[in-house]
């Protein structure tokens, strides 16, 4: 009886996660129908006026999804090959003791409150950038994207390293013998084959990017208009939710669109999870074939 | 003792740990039976600075009383009020009628105090040569049909336009006296705060922006507006166009420590305070 | 076909590559701890204004208005009405100064416009002014000028001996107005700034009036940690950021306190017994979404199902359970990796004893892998701290101090600092934020690197 008890307590307890992530999906789904019901699915998606002060409101996120693809697309350009490079020294170059200092540091950058991150940005990097490339302003699409790609960096490392420390040294060793240098087995064996894993980190880092908050709340400029250029003041998703949503009482039609993009958003971090799934999966059997 | 002893320790003595963490959350619990009067206010960034200092001098002549303060922009503020989740909705822009009509399905009655008067000054960056704009030029400005300081008396150079975002209640003021209802130009822009603005002003080549008369200071240049400048008499006195009024909005008129609180802002500690921020004294 | 020479030429600029993106991390944290040091380094001390002593200055091209000559040659100015430098030279000094244009002047000619281009000046003197001193809360955030309406002398192309004499950074008086011990008197202070080549001099005079500037390089700095025991004053630009540590420091603990024993438990079910297969996977699924999703949408969750379906209001508890919704899914995956890693012998031995899987779960399993599962939570922890967006909209407020009470708003670290950067009404904030990231900083810092420190003892001991 204690038994069943036991086991019926963990059981309930592992349940929780279903039923928090039902909670979510339930609420934010069902505030956000609203604004579906009343504006229209393709209105809102492809909308391009997102002006909710006007009379009547515009509820269109097609500028506030590219801001987010936008700033996202610039991190990756960042994050990627930082990541991956960190990624490949550290599990095929690094000795011991540099491994010692690198791991660690990498953890910490990823341990840094995004917050800080947006701090950073808007006193340094932003004017930084802005000198850099004569810019008019410190805050834009650039300034968010490059800080995110810094953020995202621990997350690409970690995942990648443990896609290329998975290829079996048997692969590595041929190559060596058939005479390639370390570089060249590096570059055309160990990193293909560890293709799915780095995939893998590639949507995770996506994931990350498109979900961040603070960071692209400080520095994106929050122009609701789709971006002309790098260096175009940009209004993703994220922020968008965050600076209007105490503005609207509960119920009203800002708020149901508020939550329209709240949908979305869960809707793409969904599907980058479920690719992310999918790769994982192919990482383990890979390491279980070999 | 080393390190190494210790660490064994702590985690060996991890449940204890745990234990005594949840017995010091347990007291937290008992702190909601010791409520006492609790103010909370919310809203405005620009009546922010009023609310915190007056916030602080009440809480020394008043113990008893705590008075909590939160920013996230006028719309907040009268949100707040509207879904009684807070005492004060401070704003600086007037409710509109569809609040005043959602508030009361709501079962509250929004009721308006004036706590102060502010000017909202047009600040440009300190390179910007220009000291006088229309009415009419700044509407252009901001929606984007003069797009060069030449058109207006000035040097060769892009204007950058910075705004508030919606939550803003100083982006509506502006919205009413100045764009009369046309939307900001696309890449303008849109801060969230009067401090956000006037650092961001400061630092842009030929920025232009609206800010609360108390954050002009020395790295901005003010214009005056159809030949008025921004000063507390020229707002009193009405001939400088884009004043506006300062509000405190709460649910019905207010009683007890409320209405102490309220009185106390209007009081002349308070108003005194209200022009040392920076804005201007009712009287 | 590639020559060897290529081919060694490109590994060595490829690796040259690698070393840089993986250095890349490094180099990044230190410039950004040396940064955040050195915009908010100075909340950590308490400064005290010092008397400096001015010696071998020379000074060349200065222009002087209103000086009145002396003698011919060599040509002896005395400066009439005030000083030339405010402080440094009194009234009735006498300099000797080459006077560089042909002009005759006859003695005791007022001159309205002279240029001196060299000028010796032996032991100039700064004012003196008190060590202590306090800044009235009267005056206002404005700037305001020194009042140079009298006759006055403008300096410029001036070398010093001594150039590095004065550095700093200025703060407007009110802004530090808590980096100052105070006492009764009020005093006023000028500040004056000569930059030349070489180097430049700031210094201070006492007037009554007007408040201007005074260098913190002028100060003697004690460290004081006021800055995490004192409450916000003088309108959030002084004081300290006590409320913020308190209120982060309740929500993570509450977040943890909920969620560790959830995790640990659901954790214990997905190691353990696993069963039936089906709902496993379903379970897993659930988790590895609940990671995935951003942070901003916790917040929602948070706003429309704590603070309004259950009515709990914009409180610490509202903060407290969206946060541990949100680290849930990272104590389950650390405590199951524990758990994996606890030997098989541990379980056979006490099941072979007579333990009931329960039991061995509870006396065997779970210590066996509690160094681990802290470490993972103690992870977890540093992210709940840090983490804005769940807070935003239901627990975070600008400014409450007094105790924190479960249902109620509250101060919060990450939230202060994007407060002071974006609501913020004054230059000093930008300081005190900075303070207070470091402070974060710090927290996170310390937690993570404890569970790094764990994590490396727990592997030295197993690999022995």
């Amino acid at each position: 009886m204690r038994e069943q008890a036991f086991f019926f307590l963990v059981l309930f307890a592992a349940l929780t996660s279903i039923i928090f992530l039902s909670a979510i999906i339930i609420s934010i789904f069902s505030e956000g129908a609203k604004i579906f019901q009343s504006y229209g699915i393709s209105d809102f998606v492809f909308g391009t006026s997102w002006h909710p002060d006007q009379n009547p409101a515009e509820y269109g996120i097609l500028t506030l999804i590219a801001g987010s693809v936008l700033v996202t697309l610039i991190s990756l350009a960042i994050g990627l090959p930082l990541g991956v490079g960190t990624a490949v020294y550290i599990a095929e170059l690094a000795g011991p003791r540099q491994r010692e200092i690198l791991k660690p540091a990498v953890e910490l950058l990823a341990g840094i409150p995004s917050v800080i991150f947006g701090l950073f940005g808007m006193v340094f990097l932003g004017p930084w950038i802005a000198s850099l490339f004569g810019l008019p302003t410190i805050l834009n699409a650039a300034v968010a994207g490059v800080m995110l790609g810094i953020m995202i960096v621990p997350i690409v490392t970690s995942i990648s390293e443990d896609a290329i420390s998975s290829v079996p040294k048997s692969l590595r060793e041929a190559s060596l013998a058939l005479g390639a240098n370390t570089w060249e087995t590096i570059t055309r064996v160990v990193v293909p084959s560890a293709k799915s894993g780095i995939i893998t980190a590639i949507v995770l880092g996506f994931g990350r990017s498109v979900g961040e908050t603070m960071v692209v709340l400080m520095l994106a400029g929050n122009s609701a208009q789709f971006p002309k250029s790098l260096f175009s003041s940009v209004r993703p998703m994220t922020s968008t939710i965050a600076a209007e949503m105490g503005e609207a009482p509960m119920g009203s039609t800002h708020v149901a669109a508020l939550f329209g993009i709240g949908v979305v958003l869960f809707i793409i971090t969904l599907f980058s999870n479920a690719i992310t799934e999918y790769f994982r999966t192919r990482v383990r059997k890979t390491k279980i074939k070999i | 003792m080393n390190t190494k002893n210790i660490f064994e320790n702590l985690i060996n003595n991890a449940k204890i740990l745990k234990l005594g963490t949840a017995a010091l959350c347990a007291a937290l619990p008992l702190s909601i039976l010791a409520q006492s009067d609790t103010i909370t206010i919310t809203g405005s960034t620009t009546v922010l600075p009023i609310s915190q200092k007056t916030a602080e001098l009440f809480m020394e002549e008043n113990p008893g009383t705590k008075v909590t303060v939160s920013g996230g922009g006028s719309g907040v503020g009268i949100a707040a009020i509207m879904n009684k989740t807070a005492s004060i909705g401070q704003a600086s822009r007037s409710v509109k009628d569809k609040e005043v009509e959602e508030a009361k399905k709501n079962g509250v009655n929004i009721f308006e105090n004036v706590v102060g008067l502010d000017a909202i000054a047009i600040a440009v960056n300190k390179k910007v040569p220009v000291i006088d704009l229309s009415l009419d030029q700044l509407r252009d400005i901001f929606t984007g049909k003069i797009d060069n300081w030449s058109q207006v008396g000035g040097p060769n150079q892009k204007i950058i336009v910075i705004s508030r975002d919606v939550a803003s209640g100083t982006f509506e003021v502006f919205k009413e006296l100045v764009l009369k209802g046309e939307k900001v130009k696309g890449d303008a822009l849109m801060l969230a705060a009067n401090k956000a603005v006037a650092t961001t002003v400061a630092k842009t080549k030929g920025a232009i922006g609206y800010i609360g008369l108390a954050f002009l200071d020395k790295k901005l240049n003010a214009v005056a507006v159809d030949g008025v400048s921004a000063s507390p008499d020229n707002a009193r006195n009405g001939s400088y166009k884009l004043s506006r009024k300062l509000y405190m909005y709460t649910d019905g008129q207010p009683t007890g420590k409320l209405k102490q609180y309220l009185d106390f802002v209007l009081s002349p500690k308070g108003q005194k305070i209200v022009n040392d921020v920076g804005y201007i004294s009712v009287k | 076909m590639k020559t060897k020479q290529i081919r060694r030429y490109t590994q060595a600029a490829g690796f040259a590559v690698l070393r840089f993106a993986a250095y890349f991390s490094i180099i990044f944290l230190l410039l950004f701890i040396v940064l955040l040091f050195s915009k908010g380094g100075a909340v950590f001390f308490k400064y005290r204004i010092h008397e400096k002593t001015v010696t071998d200055l020379t000074v060349k091209n200065m222009v002087i208005n209103n000086a009145v000559v002396l003698n011919n040659t060599p040509y002896s100015i005395l400066i009439n009405e005030g000083t030339i430098i405010e402080g440094t030279v009194h009234q009735g000094s006498v300099i000797d100064a080459d006077i560089e244009e042909d002009e005759d002047y006859a003695e005791n000619t007022a001159i309205s416009r002279l240029t001196i281009h060299k000028l010796s000046v032996e032991r100039a003197r700064l004012l003196d002014y008190s060590a202590d001193f306090v800044f009235s809360s009267e005056y206002k955030n404005t700037w305001r000028e020194p009042d140079t309406s009298g006759s006055y002398a403008h300096i410029a192309d001036i070398t010093a001996v001594k150039p590095e004499l004065y550095r700093g950074f200025n703060y407007r008086p009110r802004e530090y107005r808590n980096f100052v011990q105070e006492n009764d008197k009020e005093i006023c202070i000028t500040h004056t700034n000569i930059a030349f080549e070489g180097g430049e001099i700031s210094y201070t005079t006492v007037y009554e009036g007007t408040l201007i500037d005074v260098p913190l390089s002028l100060c003697v700095k004690r460290p004081s940690l006021y800055f995490i025991t004192s409450v916000p004053q003088e309108g959030m630009t002084g004081g300290g950021i006590y409320p913020a540590i308190l209120g982060t420091g309740y929500m993570t603990l509450l977040a943890i306190l909920f969620a560790f024993p959830i995790g640990v438990l659901a954790a214990i079910f997905l190691n353990e017994y696993a069963y039936p297969p089906l709902l496993v996977k379903i379970i897993r699924i659930a988790i590895n979404t609940l990671a995935g999703v951003p942070s901003i949408v916790y917040g929602l969750f948070g706003m429309v199902v704590f603070v309004n379906y259950f009515n709990l209001s914009i409180s610490i508890l509202s903060g407290s359970l969206t946060l541990a919704i949100l680290i849930l899914p990272i104590i389950i995956n650390a405590a199951e990796e524990a758990l994996k890693v606890v030997p098989l012998e541990y379980r056979e031995a006490a099941l072979g004893l007579g333990a009931s899987k329960r039991q061995m779960i509870w006396t065997v399993v779970l210590p066996a892998g509690l160094p681990n599962i802290l470490t993972g939570a103690i992870i977890a922890v540093g992210r709940a701290a840090g983490e804005t967006a769940p807070i935003l909209f239901t627990a975070a407020a600008f400014y409450l101090i007094g105790n924190p009470s479960l249902l109620k708003p509250c101060m919060a670290l990450p939230y202060h600092i994007y407060a002071l950067m974006t609501e913020g009404t004054a230059d000093v904030q930008t300081t005190i934020a900075y303070g207070t990231a470091i402070v974060l900083l710090a927290l996170v810092l310390v937690i993570n690197g404890t569970a790094i420190i764990i994590r490396y003892r727990i592997r030295k001991k197993r690999n022995l």
